[in-house]
């Protein structure tokens, strides 16, 4: 076919689409629909994930895990008897291979405040190496990071709240009146508590927006010296009995400590039921009585960047070719995906429901499209016929017609390409707030973001489902063209 | 002037030439019948699936998280996530008082006292657990504890009786620490003076209810014991009133308002925040089952327009040879109207079986949720919802929304001059 056929083709075709207005109108909204729709969600799903997967990674799990095969069976009930020695050498081995490692020591325990008790995951670990590997530290909302050999402790900001540790940030008319107001010891110390709060017209009172950190540390110590930092660990030691091989022994104990700070990082499962205390001032009778052991070790990349997945070095295989021989055979490296299954869970649903609904919209569109095809080639057999009879081989009449359906898809999808990413756009900015459900399920449902679900951009998707749409509008029309081409020409002219 | 039967008869041989012409192009009337039976099955297989999770969501908070109406002090319900026990209902009223007084208002069929506490354990991976103290035998007349089998949730051994140190344990609790009937359990747990209580019940049953969080959590006590070592007095932490039928609840949540009286918090199961959530979820739903069903009518419209430019010739025929023009508008109309009708009858069968197949097979919450979300409050079981309704409803609403659509197209006929037709 020469080129300036194929151009006369195309351009017949396009006259075609405006015979029926109306009907072309119509068909390609359903096409627009369906791409807007499917671009939005698609971009939605991707943000979420994007989002949960860099969360998960920096503030929970690093890129892996080192932990005795029997700790990963029963990972869920924090056994923390599972425990191992040598994290040290592993640690230095790793450091020398350009990885950073952070040991941890994980149990359970009871929480006790002035105000009230609470279970909770402690994590015992080595603030420093815990600074370098991961990136929650630095979300400390008031007061700071625990320091490494005494006992002190930093709990999640929902904890925080209902225990009544750290500074409130929207008290109770009557609980700033006897806890905070009553913190302060002389006037002057009365007049700084009254100026770090605002009220609010429902009777309650917010921080100030423009406190400074000095500020913030003074109210901080003014509310240490009432005992409102003042807390106790309760929990039971649970450690394997030398004497007998499969025993477990239980030792009670009761840890003392003083609450430095309260985290809100951007991953919600910091947040919820969650403590932070440094692993060296646990090592002896009066702590957890490690003694050196570990539950857990957590491996990234020295070089890693923080918006950047687990790839390359970061591999388990990679990070086990580099400790070699290092590791003893009742350990295991596990990758950040093994540790997150319930986030694994609750994404594949969504992607899986979502795009279900989307394919059948699809599918929808694509009928109507088909149906469109259909009766513009019915109605102008007498047409088809003509054409033929004057020249035009199957081939381009096929062309014909392949073009004027894929031009409805086309539009159709610029349309809904357009509509979809004008939607994305607050959605990209803004998101949806969905810290209510958050604060329901104490952090708890799988996704791991706090607040706002963002969308993201992916170009390649935006691009190819309107690609797709085309394509699969233009092929629409040829079964019936098909159909009408085994028609004899004389047969066609005289159709009715 | 046309008689009446002269109208009926009319209308019924438009209805006929209708039909006739839908038969006229059989592969377009498939394609406009698949669309609709598409969006029609999509539909009901969606509500069917999603009012099987309002319903298990709605018993497990009728059952375990409000009753049909919850009365708490207002002091706990600020700190509800740690159940204190400091903030007894009314002021630490006596509880049989209370429950009497509950039980004259009109509708209620029982008020139940519970306390739920924190405990810690001893000598035990497992941490800590929740005490649950209930009126057993009580509870059992009003509730139904397992929500999949549908009965008392007793797996093995017998419930604790009343003021005896005994407990049940949940299944998941029984296997993580390794405890059978006829065990002691240590615990320890905080009274409403602040001081330390340690109890050691004697394990006299295993429940296994299907709701994740209280098979793995919780442990059954006596209500009157941990009253009486929680350091209560008569008083209760909490009342579950149960209604005769859950719609009086709204009522009979003011009537108790009024006897409680300031400083308790009284709600309704509804106030819940799944409850809630997911009425609100339900109408975003509804939004989504209408863009579907618009874009499968798009086909009927389509096919209608075509049809009348197809058949103007007719539509001038038909003029001439006096059919008004709201009898032509109608034959179009009841053409599309047919279309979606056997597009929605197709649909319904496919959708209601699809829905009643899927609804005997129980769906295990676990495989959704990984293990996590243990906050929500779901039997770990769920089915999908076959109901009759849900088919009607599917039925109706595919047929009403398609109609709409098809309206305005057909009434495009009217505004053909018969004259102007005729010479085409």
């Amino acid at each position: 076919m020469k080129d300036s056929t194929v151009r006369d083709i195309a351009l017949m075709a396009l006259r075609n689409l405006g015979r029926h207005r109306v009907k072309t109108i119509i068909t390609t909204t359903a096409v627009a629909i369906s791409v807007a729709l499917y671009i939005f969600i698609d971009g939605w799903l991707l943000g979420m994930n994007l989002e949960s997967r860099r969360n998960i990674v920096s503030y929970e799990t690093g890129a892996a895990k080192i932990q005795t095969n029997a700790y990963f069976a029963k990972k869920d009930e924090l056994p923390m008897y599972e425990s191992f020695t040598g994290a040290e050498e592993l640690s230095a081995k790793l450091t020398a291979a350009g990885y950073d490692s952070a040991p941890r020591f994980v149990f359970s325990g009871t929480l006790y405040s002035r105000e009230g008790t609470a279970p909770m995951v402690f994590n015992a670990v080595d603030p420093v190496k815990e600074a370098k590997l991961l990136r929650y530290v630095p979300y400390i909302e008031a007061g700071r990071f625990p320091e490494p050999g005494k006992r002190e402790i930093a709990v999640g900001t929902l904890s925080a709240a209902k225990l009544r540790i750290g500074i409130p940030e929207r008290p109770e008319k009557a609980e700033f009146d006897s806890e905070i107001l009553g913190a302060a010891t002389n006037e002057e110390e009365a007049a700084f508590v009254r100026s770090f709060y605002t009220e609010n017209t429902d009777g309650t009172l917010s921080v100030k927006k423009d406190g400074n950190a000095a500020d913030r540390d003074r109210l901080w110590k003014l509310l240490a010296a009432t005992g409102r930092m003042t807390v106790r660990i309760s929990t039971v030691i649970d450690m394997k009995d030398a004497d007998k091989p499969g025993a477990i022994r239980h030792v009670n104990q009761l840890i003392d400590a003083t609450v430095v700070g309260v985290i809100n990082s951007p991953n919600p499962k910091t947040n919820a039921n969650v403590a932070y205390l440094p692993i060296d001032a646990l090592q002896d009778e009066s702590g957890m009585m490690l003694g050196g052991k570990v539950t857990e070790i957590l491996i990234r990349a020295s070089d890693a960047k923080d918006s950047v997945l687990p790839q390359g070095k970061e591999t388990p295989e990679r990070i086990l070719t580099a400790l070699g021989s290092a590791l003893p055979t009742e350990l295991a490296l596990r990758g950040w995906k093994d540790y997150t299954g319930d986030y694994f869970a609750a994404s594949a649903q969504d992607n899986v429901t979502s795009r279900i609904m989307i394919i059948m919209l699809f599918i929808l569109s694509f009928i109507g499209i088909a149906n469109t095809m259909l009766m513009a080639i019915l109605e102008r057999t007498k047409e088809t016929g003509m054409l033929r009879a004057l020249g035009m081989t199957d081939s381009q009449v096929l062309l014909a017609y392949v073009i004027e359906a894929g031009c409805i898809g086309a539009i159709g999808s610029i349309i809904g390409i357009l509509i979809g990413c004008l939607i994305n756009i607050p959605m990209v900015v803004y998101g949806i707030d969905y810290s209510a459900m958050s604060k329901e399920m104490s952090g708890d449902y799988g996704y791991r973001i706090v607040a706002y679900f963002r969308s993201a951009w992916n170009p390649l998707v935006i691009i190819l489902s309107g690609v797709v749409a085309t394509i699969l509008s233009a092929a629409s029309a040829i079964p019936p063209t098909l159909r009408a081409l085994k028609m004899p020409v004389t047969d066609s002219l005289r159709f009715e | 002037m046309k008689t009446n039967e002269q109208k009926n008869g009319g209308l019924s041989a438009l209805m006929t030439i209708a039909y006739r012409n839908i038969w006229r192009n059989g592969r377009r009337t498939a394609l406009c019948v698949t669309a609709i039976a598409i969006a029609v099955f999509f539909n009901i297989f969606m509500q069917a699936w999603m009012e099987g999770m309002i319903d298990g969501i709605e018993e497990v908070v009728r059952t375990y998280e409000t009753g049909h109406v919850n009365i708490v002090a207002a002091g706990f319900e600020r700190d509800k996530e740690y159940f204190p026990v400091q903030y007894p209902v009314a002021d630490g009223r006596n509880a049989q008082e209370l429950i009497d007084n509950i039980e004259k208002l009109p509708h209620v069929r029982a008020a139940l006292p519970r306390i739920t506490s924190y405990a810690t354990l001893f000598d035990s991976t497992v941490k800590h657990a929740l005490l649950w103290g209930i009126d057993v035998e009580k509870e059992l007349k009003v509730n139904i504890f397992n929500l999949t089998d549908r009965d008392d949730g007793l797996k093995d051994g017998r419930y604790p009786k009343k003021g005896e140190a005994e407990c049940a344990i949940g299944s998941i609790l029984a296997r993580k620490m390794g405890l059978k009937i006829g065990d002691k359990l240590p615990l320890k747990t905080v009274s409403a003076q602040f001081s330390d209580k340690y109890f050691n019940p004697t394990i006299v049953g295993v429940f296994e209810f299907d709701y994740r969080k209280y098979d793995e959590d919780v442990i059954i006590v006596p209500f009157d014991k941990l009253q009486k070592i929680l350091v209560l007095g008569q008083g209760t932490q909490q009342l579950f009133v149960y209604a005769d039928n859950a719609s009086w609840s709204a009522a009979i949540k003011t009537d108790i308002g009024a006897l409680v009286g300031k400083g308790n918090f009284v709600r309704e199961w509804r106030d819940n925040y799944w409850v809630a959530m997911l009425q609100q979820s339900t109408f975003l739903y509804f939004i989504i089952f209408g863009v579907f069903q618009v874009v499968a009518s798009f086909l009927i419209i389509n096919t209608v327009l075509m049809v009348i430019h197809e058949r103007i010739k007719e539509i001038g025929m038909m003029g001439a040879l006096g059919m008004t023009r709201r009898e032509i508008v109608s034959v179009f109309f009841f053409e599309a109207v047919y279309l979606s009708i056997f597009g929605a009858l197709i649909g319904c069968a496919v959708g209601g079986a699809a829905s009643y197949i899927g609804s005997l097979f129980p769906l295990d919450l676990e495989f959704f949720t990984g293990g996590g979300m243990k906050d929500m409050p779901i039997s770990s079981t769920i089915f999908i919802k076959f109901s009759p309704g849900i088919v009607a409803g599917g039925f109706v609403f595919g047929v009403a929304v398609s109609a709409a659509c098809t309206l305005i197209p057909s009434l495009k006929s009217a505004f053909i001059e018969p004259v102007e037709a005729l010479r085409r």
